[in-house]
């Protein structure tokens, strides 16, 4: 990296570019030392400077086609950079995404990007939202490349870090920098079974924990281990939700139940108001590999904050973590290709609100 | 937005200042500080019209109808101003002179001001405020309300999470941002915003609540779908201190409130607005104690089958209420002659959907236009899309023309101004009352 004496002037830059509210301190974020809990970083962490540009372009509408949509517009914040407006992500020109933003903590620990796994690295799985006609509509790399070089102050950072106009491996390396720089960990739960504070965790999360790892079988895919744990596994799974959701469209009436406000409740049913389209079956990794084997997997979530990121699943289709455990208490969706350690587990409701007690003890620290 | 609210007393309390006090009008809805009235023949209805890929050149644009029976163009569209891209047209408003219009988008929150005042028939843009979200951290410019001098822009979302807590933002009539005002979030506020309507005898401001960007812009097919996105419509309106800005009293009004009308009577303080989910019909008004206090006084067809009320226009004598519900496509007329028990007493279908209503200032004619939102409109054969123009006999509706926007080739036909040639007989000054 160069050094000059435009660095001031391009720290400055950067902060204006940068959201205000972006900008503020987030438990673990832009920090390179590893909180409690995660494993050693797999490489080696980026400049601050190479952050700072990446978390500048994250939140820039200005990548987007029509100056509306950033990264950071579906992937907040303040809600564990997933998003808990809708279940389904909006795109540009509002455009119904099929899936519900992923979190982004500890994504530096994972080698299988989206829900479907189709990317293996932060540096290429970001040219696929940014080009993305309904995401955020980049019409080319080539003019991607060119606005981000109009603009001065990015214009000015790419030379001083990189030496070199925008390209697609540095914006792909800043942007995957700032990605790789949010971390989750040091959490209540952390600090009772990583850091042995006996006080950290409440008797009802310690019991949760148990049913996590013992009854409830949830560890063998939200992996905990004996130094660290990422909560998943990086792996694909069908739980038969996707199955379930085809299954309940085709055997109820058509519509929902939608709650209007001040009590009023009533069935609308979009397509015979004229307003509706009928969806297309999500068959998750199958649309990939084509490879009947993978029909409806979807990747493993971590479960880091994860009491912060409502609603949840792939399709974003159950409100809370209550629903999300109910669903696994059932034995998942019932689908015939479902995962053999998805099954009905007869959870007490006490041990339903242990689990719960146990998840929300999960969250990034301090708040 | 902090900086800019030193700005903001100063700004209000000069408009207050020089509250004229008019009546205001659809002619009937139009902001009290505009100079002049079209009480009789509009000459001129503009279109703020949203592109539709594949027609025409796919943009938005200010469409001209002429629609003075004596012109030989009646009923036909005389100009077309392409404004490049497609950002959701929505909402317009006149700056006080009525020399210009604003017209906003709620997608990439471009503002265009059209000259409408040198030629009314043939609108000049002269200036577009692109940098609107920038500067002002708020995102859907919707309502574009008149202060003397100035313009009040209610936005619908921010830039930060998209959702819809959200703020005025008042410009100088050049286009200058002045201040930035953000809805109420304490006291039960929930931040959203969708309309302004001030009345300034008694120095308040009234102010409801839509949605953010996800949700408005999300289809509306996919959003009915979604719990989540449910519980995040407006429930309030709020009554403002009109000289200091300040939010002075919150209301919950379930349902999403939208379109406010003040009466027009002197001395009738009440205003009605109706909520989009929920299906009725609010009075805001004071209470024997002078308090201002909103009552839910009626419902709009039967809120079970959600009719989706949109746009609402009230006559100048304030004793009708024009209703359009969206999803069944009817117009509703409503006697609000006692505003406490509204009674329906009229309905015409449409089309297979209608968002905007417009009637002129003697009640005898009444516009129709159809898109609601680029996402939210009717998909296949029910996807109409045309401006209809009624005479009103009292009885019934009787259609007049019929512009078909997609046959013309122009998009999706969405809010409606008049305008008729300066000098003209039916532009006239507005009415002066004293503040009481």
């Amino acid at each position: 990296m160069r050094k000059g004496g435009l660095g001031a002037f391009f720290f400055a830059a950067l902060a204006l570019l940068s959201p205000v509210d972006a900008q503020a301190p987030r438990p673990e974020t832009g920090v390179t030392a590893v909180p409690l809990g995660l494993p050693p970083l797999p490489i080696p962490p980026a400049s601050p400077a190479l952050i700072a540009l990446g978390r500048a372009l994250f939140f820039d509408t200005r990548l987007s086609a029509n100056d509306t949509m950033s990264c950071g517009l579906c992937h907040l914040p303040e809600d564990g950079y997933s998003e808990n407006q809708t279940a389904r992500a909006v795109g540009i020109y509002g455009a119904t995404l099929k899936r519900h933003p992923p979190s982004l903590y500890n994504v530096v620990y994972q080698t299988l990007l989206f829900w479907d796994g189709r990317e293996t690295a932060l540096e290429t799985q970001i040219f696929s939202p940014l080009l993305a006609a309904d995401e955020m509509g980049m019409p080319s790399a080539g003019f991607l490349l060119a606005r981000i070089d109009s603009i001065p102050a990015y214009h000015e950072a790419f030379r001083i870090i990189f030496g070199a106009p925008p390209s697609l491996d540095r914006l792909g390396a800043a942007i995957a920098a700032f990605e790789r720089s949010l971390l989750c960990g040091n959490s209540p739960f952390d600090r009772w079974f990583y850091g042995h504070d006996p006080r950290a965790l409440d008797a009802a999360a310690i019991r949760g924990f148990t049913v996590f790892t013992g009854k409830g079988g949830c560890s063998a895919c939200h992996r905990v281990g004996r130094d660290d744990a990422l909560f998943t596994d990086g792996a694909l799974h069908d739980t038969g939700l996707a199955y379930a959701e085809r299954q309940r469209a085709a055997r109820e009436r058509p519509g929902a139940m939608v709650v209007l406000g001040g009590g009023l409740e009533s069935r609308i049913d979009p397509v015979a108001l004229g307003i509706g389209v009928r969806d297309s079956a999500d068959l998750g990794r199958f649309a990939i590999t084509h490879d009947p084997r993978d029909r409806d997997a979807f990747k493993t979530p971590s479960l880091r904050d994860v009491a912060e990121l409502a609603p949840y699943m792939h399709d974003g289709s159950l409100p809370d973590l209550a629903a999300v455990i109910d669903f696994y208490d059932r034995g998942g969706g019932g689908s015939p290709t479902q995962d053999r350690r998805i099954f009905p587990r007869h959870f007490t409701p006490g041990e339903k609100a242990d689990l719960l007690a146990f998840l929300a003890a999960l969250s990034c620290a301090p708040r | 937005m902090r900086r800019y609210l030193l700005a903001a007393g100063s700004v209000i309390a000069l408009a207050a200042a020089f509250a004229p006090c008019a009546l205001k009008a659809d002619e009937t809805c139009n902001s009290p500080y505009i100079s002049a009235l079209i009480k009789g023949q509009e000459q001129f209805l503009h279109v703020w019209t949203l592109g539709v890929e594949g027609i025409g050149d796919g943009s938005d644009k200010l469409v001209t109808i002429d629609v003075d029976p004596a012109s030989p163009h009646y009923g036909k569209v005389i100009d077309a101003i392409s404004v490049g891209g497609r950002g959701e047209a929505h909402h317009m408003g006149f700056t006080d002179d009525r020399k210009y219009l604003w017209a906003g988008r709620l997608d990439d929150s471009k503002i265009f001001i059209f000259d409408v005042g040198t030629d009314p028939a043939h609108p000049k843009l002269v200036k577009t405020i692109s940098d609107f979200s920038e500067t002002t951290k708020l995102v859907g410019p919707h309502t574009f309300y008149a202060l003397p001098g100035r313009m009040a822009v209610q936005a619908l979302s921010n830039t930060k999470t998209h959702d819809g807590v959200t703020g005025i933002a008042i410009y100088a009539n050049d286009g200058t941002l002045l201040s930035v005002h953000a809805m109420p979030t304490t006291d039960s506020g929930d931040g959203y915003g969708y309309d302004i309507g001030i009345n300034p005898a008694k120095n308040v401001m009234l102010t409801s609540s839509f949605t953010g960007w996800n949700n408005y812009m999300m289809d509306f097919g996919q959003l009915v779908k979604d719990p989540e996105a449910m519980k995040r419509f407006g429930r309030t309106m709020v009554i403002w201190n009109l000289k200091s800005l300040n939010a002075e009293k919150i209301f919950s009004v379930p349902g999403s409130p939208l379109e406010i009308r003040w009466s027009l009577v002197p001395g009738e303080d009440w205003a009605i607005t109706a909520t989009a989910l929920t299906s009725q019909l609010w009075l805001i008004k004071r209470n024997a104690a002078g308090e201002w206090e909103a009552e839910d006084v009626g419902s709009i067809g039967d809120p079970k089958q959600v009719p989706l009320p949109v746009d609402i226009s009230v006559s100048a004598d304030a004793k009708h209420l024009w209703v359009d519900t969206f999803l069944d496509g009817k117009a509703r007329l409503f006697d609000i002659s006692n505003p406490e028990k509204p009674q329906q007493v009229y309905e015409k279908v449409i089309g297979s959907q209608v968002n905007m209503v417009s009637e002129s200032w003697d009640g005898k004619r009444v516009y129709f236009t159809t898109s609601l939102l680029s996402n939210w409109d009717k998909k296949g054969n029910q996807d109409e899309q045309f401006l209809k123009a009624y005479a009103w006999d009292g009885h019934e509706l009787q259609e007049r023309f019929v512009v078909d926007f997609y046959k013309e080739g122009l998009g999706r036909a969405h809010h409606m101004k008049f305008t008729a040639r300066s000098g003209a007989a039916s532009l006239t000054p507005p009415i002066q009352f004293s503040a009481r």
